[in-house]
Order: C-alpha cells, then structure tokens, then sequence
C-alpha cells in the first residue's frame, strides 16, 4: 500500500468500511455467477478487514470529519464448474462455486468528506485451483481455506500498512519525550 | 428426565448470573470524571476543589474506589452527584471489569469510619504516592506510554504511581491505546499491579466535528505545538465537552486555546487544563546524557546561570542536580545552546577541585557532544 506523505493518516481516527465490489473476470459470464454467492463474498471480506483494523481504527457508519472511506474491489471473480448436491452440508452450497484463484484485491482510502485520495494499494496473488467459495457460509467450509486465508491475509496487511504509518519516526519520538509530562501526582490545576 | 436436565441448567445459571451480580458496599471517593481520569493524587484540598469546580462546570460524577483508585461509572448520576467532594459508602451491583456500579444506596462518610488499615484508607494518604524511591520506575512508565504510536492529538493518557502500583488514567479514541498501555506498562520490572482508568471515548459524529473544528482552530493559531504525528497540546472531547490538556509556552497561548475552542459551534464547554511550562513545575525528565560535574559551592554563580537562561523556552534544558532540589535552565535550541554549554563548562569542572562540589548534570535534550 503506498500513501501521499501529503496526506498524514494520523489525521484521522476513525473508518467507515465499504462494502467490496466485486469485478467478474473479463472471459466469465456476469450472470452464471450466483448473487448470494457474491454478497457473502463481499460479506467476509468486509468482516476480516473490521476485524482486522477495528481495535486501531474504530469502524463507524457515517462519514465525517476525522473518518477515512475504506473503499474495496475484489477484481477477477470467475465461476467454477457445478457442484453435485452431494457436496452440500446445509441448504446454503451454490451451484455454480466461484473461482478466487487468479483475484486481485484493490484498496483505496479516501477522506469521508472530501473524497480526496490518501492511500492505495493493489494486490494480485495467485491462490490456485484451491480458491473457491462455494457455501454462502464459506467460512466454515473446511474445503474453501484457501479463500478465507486470503482473505484474512489482505485484511491483515491492510493492518500492518495502518501500523507501519503510525509508527514514530525520529523527529516524533524527540517531541514526545521533550512534552510528555504526565499530570501525575497533584501536578494538576484547574482554571 | 429431559425437563429435570433442563431444570438443573436452567437452576445452575440463575445461581451463577445471581452470584455475579451480588451487592457489594465499597468506600469511594465522589468525583468528577475530569478530576477522577487526570487523577490528582491523593484527595487533597486542591483535589476536593477541582471535582466540585468540574463537576459544577458540567463534568459527570463518578465514583474512584478508594481501595485501587478504581474509577467507577455510576447509573445514578443524581444519587451521587450532590456528594461530589466527599466520602460516600455505596451499595450495588459492582462490575469491576467494565468500571461500573448499578447503585442502590449512598451515603456520606467521614475518613474517620474507615478504620486504620483498611485498603480504603490508601488513597487518602499523601505518602502513598511519593516516588522519591522509584524515579527510574516512573521513567520507565513514562517512557512506554510516550512511545505508544496510535496516540493522537485527541488522546490524553497518563499515569499515576503508588509504589509497585501504577495507575492509568486518560482517555482515548481507540481501544487499542488502553489495551496497549496496560500492557506496556505491565511488562515493566517493578510494576506489580495496573489498575487502567482510560476510558474509551465515544465517536458520535458531532464529538468528530468538534474534535476535527478544535484541532484545525488551534492549528491557525498555535501551529508551534503541533508536529506530524502528534502535538503538545491535547485535545479530548466527550459527549459535547472540550478537555485541554498537555502544556504550552505561554499563559497567552493557554488563553488563545481556550478562547479558540469557546467558540467552536456545538461545544458546550471548554475546561482548559493547559499548564503553562514553568521550571518549577517539571516534574519529569528523560536524560540523554548525565554527567558529574563539580560545581562551585557558590551557589550565587548558577543563580546567575538561571538568570541568563532565564526567560526562553524551548528544546534544551539542563537540570542540575544540587543537593537539596533540583535545578532547572533551559534555553532556546538556537545560538543559546553553545552559549549555554559555554557558560556551563565555566562553571562546572569535569574533576574534584577545593571549593566544588560534585553535582549530577543531567543534558535532557541538548547538543550531541
């Protein structure tokens, strides 16, 4: 993930997190892959980044002053050949899997209010014939590890991006040890 | 046979949720949140006086445990809130975890029915919190809380030390910073118990307009005390409340902040906890170099010292250690600075000469030499 040197994330403190979007990948057919599969794609990766950011940057709904826009797209979405009903452990298997095996993760963070753009990044990673998401509760499906890890994974790099931008440099440790004077002890006075 | 399992689990969790939920009567401190997060000390007159003055001026009551210095968020503001000042007996549901008390009684008490040695007792004695023995341990706490990294302009955390306990308090836009802080500050050698006041702020969205108006008000007008990553001055807002805290150059500075935030639509009130850096008030320091020097006995020498560096403020500072209590110069880190260390090696001598003494000379953030 790059940032602007502009743009200090410091400056904000909260995050609202979109829901992905999803891009079908240019040789499938749009409408073979089922919606349900799609919402609960768009689902989990939702909840592995509030997961992932959330005790950092706490998620809120609304935007405003001092909130950033998590704005998302899993790119390249295909779909996988039909899966028998002997497959399916409760009612919610799709018929059709999709195929996350050649995805890409694009993710991009905007002021709330402005729109202005203050980090991006672009993440492209094979995950093999493994990949798919075949329940719209694929995160139980032991057979669809591959999809969940990757999900978790881009979550948490988009983690490690946040922490690796608030870590002090140099000149702010000078400050803070030159001005961190706890109000401790009865040192306190009100006015 | 199933109905009678279900009975038994269905006996065991009431037993259990009632046992949770019992009715404790602890001895506390009534206060007001402002007075209670800063964390004052021990309740001295000063004390008694900035939780009625806070709490008049809009800040919630809430009880601090007398036993731990636990801050404790109550259900019945108006049950406690006519007793702010003073010693109160409380009954109720008590959940330490969360920092809350669902009351059922209260009523006032002296110091004087608290026996001799009760835990209760801790908290109004000034000599709990002395930490002459333990500097070094108050550096460390310091240190750890300073170098925390999602700490904003709008988080305010700091501590209190009573011996091996320490005691945070501030408050927070993240979770991560009160977790990280008691974390931080529980792996410190010396440190036995970490009672963590830091409350977690809400963000509702006109507490983000006030915050985000307060900060680029302050900005214009007082650029000097903001860096990249953080600033000098603090700005915590709860439910409509302004808090300033952290300190400043100037009592002007202190008044142009309060006045900047005054106006500020939406805010209901501004309590300006802004100190004003004055020598005599640092109490904290991180040495990058200590030296021993020996001073000349006559003291009327660094009095002029003082003098000369006296009136500037900035980034360097030295603090000589003299017998009695410690010294404070500093100066700006301009052409002062070699002036400074000019002037100090005028004074001080690096080896034991008749008519020095030997003093510690601590260059808290000074040259590289």
């Amino acid at each position: 993930m790059s940032a602007d040197p502009a743009n200090n994330i410091h400056r904000w403190v909260a995050i609202i997190v979109d829901p992905p979007a999803v891009y079908v990948s240019t040789d499938a057919e749009p409408r073979s892959i089922p919606n349900s599969g799609v919402a609960a794609l768009t689902e989990y990766f939702r909840y592995a980044i509030t997961g992932a950011v959330a005790n950092a940057f706490p998620v809120v709904q609304s935007s405003g002053p001092l909130v950033l826009r998590l704005r998302s797209a899993i790119v390249g979405v295909d779909v996988g050949p039909p899966q028998t009903q002997a497959d399916s452990k409760d009612g919610s298997t799709l018929a059709r899997p999709i195929n996350i095996g050649k995805v890409g993760v694009e993710m991009e963070l905007v002021d709330s209010e402005t729109g202005q753009q203050i980090a991006a990044a672009v993440d492209r990673q094979n995950l093999g014939e493994g990949a798919m998401v075949g329940s719209v509760s694929f995160s139980r499906e032991e057979k669809f590890r591959a999809a969940t890890e990757a999900f978790n994974g881009w979550a948490s790099r988009l983690r490690l991006f946040l922490d690796a931008a608030h870590e002090l440099s140099k000149e702010d440790v000078a400050h803070v040890e030159a001005t961190n004077f706890p109000y401790a002890n009865g040192s306190a006075s009100t006015k | 046979m199933k109905f009678k399992a279900l009975f038994a689990i269905l006996a065991m969790l009431t037993a259990g949720g009632l046992a949770a939920q019992e009715i404790s009567t602890i001895s506390t401190y009534v206060d007001s949140d402002l007075c209670a997060r800063l964390l004052l000390g021990p309740i001295t007159t000063e004390r008694v006086q900035c939780s009625q003055s806070t709490y008049k001026d809009g800040s919630q009551p809430v009880l601090v445990w007398l036993k731990n210095n636990m801050v404790l968020t109550a259900n019945k503001e108006k049950m406690i809130g006519p007793l702010v000042g003073q010693l109160a007996e409380v009954s109720g549901k008590l959940k330490a975890k969360d920092g809350t008390i669902k009351i059922e009684s209260v009523k006032p008490i002296t110091e004087a029915s608290i026996p001799q040695g009760d835990p209760g007792r801790k908290m109004l004695d000034v000599r709990t919190y002395r930490t002459d023995k333990s500097a070094q341990l108050h550096e460390k706490i310091r240190h750890e809380l300073a170098m925390m990294p999602y700490i904003s302009t709008f988080d305010f955390i700091s501590f209190t030390q009573s011996g091996s306990d320490v005691i945070l308090t501030g408050w927070t836009v993240r979770a991560i910073n009160r977790d990280d802080a008691a974390r931080a500050v529980r792996n410190i050698e010396g440190v036995e118990t970490v009672i963590n006041n830091i409350d977690i702020l809400p963000l509702g969205s006109n507490d983000m307009r006030i915050r985000a108006a307060a900060r680029a008000a302050l900005q214009r007008f007082l650029s000097r005390y903001f860096w990249g990553s953080g600033s000098d001055i603090k700005i915590v807002v709860k439910n409509g409340n302004i808090i300033l805290l952290g300190s400043v150059a100037t009592k002007a500075d202190s008044d142009i902040a309060f006045i900047q935030c005054n106006g500020i639509p939406g805010a209901f009130k501004v309590f300006n906890m802004l100190r004003v850096r004055n020598s005599a008030t640092r109490r904290s320091v991180c040495p990058l170099q200590t030296r021993s020097l020996y001073v000349e006995e006559n003291r009327s020498q660094l009095d002029r010292l003082a003098i000369l560096l006296g009136g500037g403020h900035g980034h360097l500072w030295f603090v000589v250690l003299l017998a009695s209590s410690p010294r404070y110069f500093e100066c700006q880190e301009d052409a002062r600075g070699p002036r400074v260390l000019g002037i100090l090696k005028q004074l001080c001598q690096p080896e034991a000469k008749p008519g020095f003494r030997k003093h510690e000379v601590i260059c808290v953030r000074g040259p590289s030499q």
